[in-house]
């Protein structure tokens, strides 16, 4: 049966997400959170944390641009937007938030600019596999959602 | 965003019920279930949270542990919604960074409050600076919770307003048996 391939090509979507580090277990709170009531809970979510994030990304990209790096700004605006992105399980994301924090906080503009770039690629990459991974989900049909092995 | 969300589950109308079961020793093995003596508690909380994905997962773990909850995005409206009084508010759970007005600040204004200042405060944050989390316990707030919250961390919020109120009927109930005693003799 068709649907049978489809539900093993979603698990194995989700896996190698896991497997190659994209995502973490905070990813799987926001599964458990998902029922009949919150049928796409984790594609609400993920949605919302691109919409809400893209504003702090600019922001970011902004303040890196001035002359005068205002390190104490720069670590305030990494600091919402890796709590944003914990939040979703985004793993690497995350990693390279933790970086540029710690090059903030050395007064290092450079080693910021350069793991800048890092989190706008890991970023970019992450929502272009999730998107890849929702289109399978809801292509495979609802059922699919219900029951993952913890 | 800026509305106030008041969601509940609907398994939650059970609420959160909390039973005992002892054994009545006056010459029989009656069971007595003190639990008819304590009110069903469907607790309301108020969720201040500013990062909009974390507040959605944070209002839906709430909703999962059966409670009823409204949440803001910044901590003036927490305290409008609080003022407003549509929502009979038990807990207040609230991150330490927020928009217009800090978490600090909110836990400071319920605590200078007279009424207010009897509802759990419970602040959350994913720095865990030790400076922080004493000043916010000095100050009044019941926990101090570090992100990110597990369910059963929120499962347990209700022990907070319980022990507040629960002083009141346990003297309640130490004076029923005492009288019942008395007019026994």
């Amino acid at each position: 049966m068709e649907r049978t391939q489809l539900r093993r090509q979603v698990a194995l979507t989700r896996q190698s997400l896991f497997d190659q580090g994209f995502l973490d277990e905070q990813f799987i709170q926001l599964e458990d959170l998902q029922d009949d009531a919150n049928p796409n809970f984790v594609e609400e979510v993920v949605t919302l944390y691109y919409r809400d994030s893209a504003r702090l990304i600019t922001n970011i990209e902004k303040a890196l641009e001035k002359n005068s790096l205002d390190f104490n700004k720069l670590d305030g605006f990494m600091h919402q937007f890796k709590g944003s992105s914990s939040s979703i399980g985004a793993k690497k994301v995350k990693a390279e938030c933790t970086l540029f924090r710690e090059y903030c906080r050395a007064g290092n503009g450079e080693g910021c600019t350069r793991t800048f770039q890092q989190i706008k690629k890991e970023y970019a990459t992450l929502k272009r596999k999730l998107e890849a991974y929702f289109q399978v989900v809801r292509q495979a049909g609802p059922a699919e959602t219900a029951c993952w092995p913890k | 965003m800026g509305e106030v969300i008041v969601s509940s589950s609907s398994e939650e109308e059970e609420g959160m019920v909390v039973e005992f079961e002892t054994e009545k020793d006056i010459g029989s093995s009656e069971v007595v279930r003190w639990g008819e003596f304590l009110p069903r508690m469907v607790l309301s909380v108020l969720l201040v949270e500013a990062d909009d994905s974390t507040r959605q997962i944070i209002a839906a773990l709430l909703r999962k542990c059966s409670y009823r909850v409204a949440a803001v995005p910044d901590g003036l409206m927490a305290w409008e919604t609080l003022k407003d009084g549509h929502h009979n508010i038990d807990l207040i759970l609230t991150e330490v960074e927020l928009p217009s007005i800090s978490g600090y600040a909110l836990l400071t204004l319920v605590m200078e409050h007279d009424v207010y200042k009897n509802i759990p405060v419970i602040m959350m944050s994913s720095q865990d600076s030790i400076s922080m989390v004493l000043k916010c316990l000095l100050k009044g707030a019941a926990d101090f919770l570090i992100k990110p919250v597990r369910k059963n961390e929120l499962r347990n919020l209700w022990q907070h307003v319980w022990k507040r109120q629960t002083v009141c009927f346990t003297f309640k109930l130490v004076l029923f048996i005492f009288l019942g005693l008395f007019s026994s003799i």
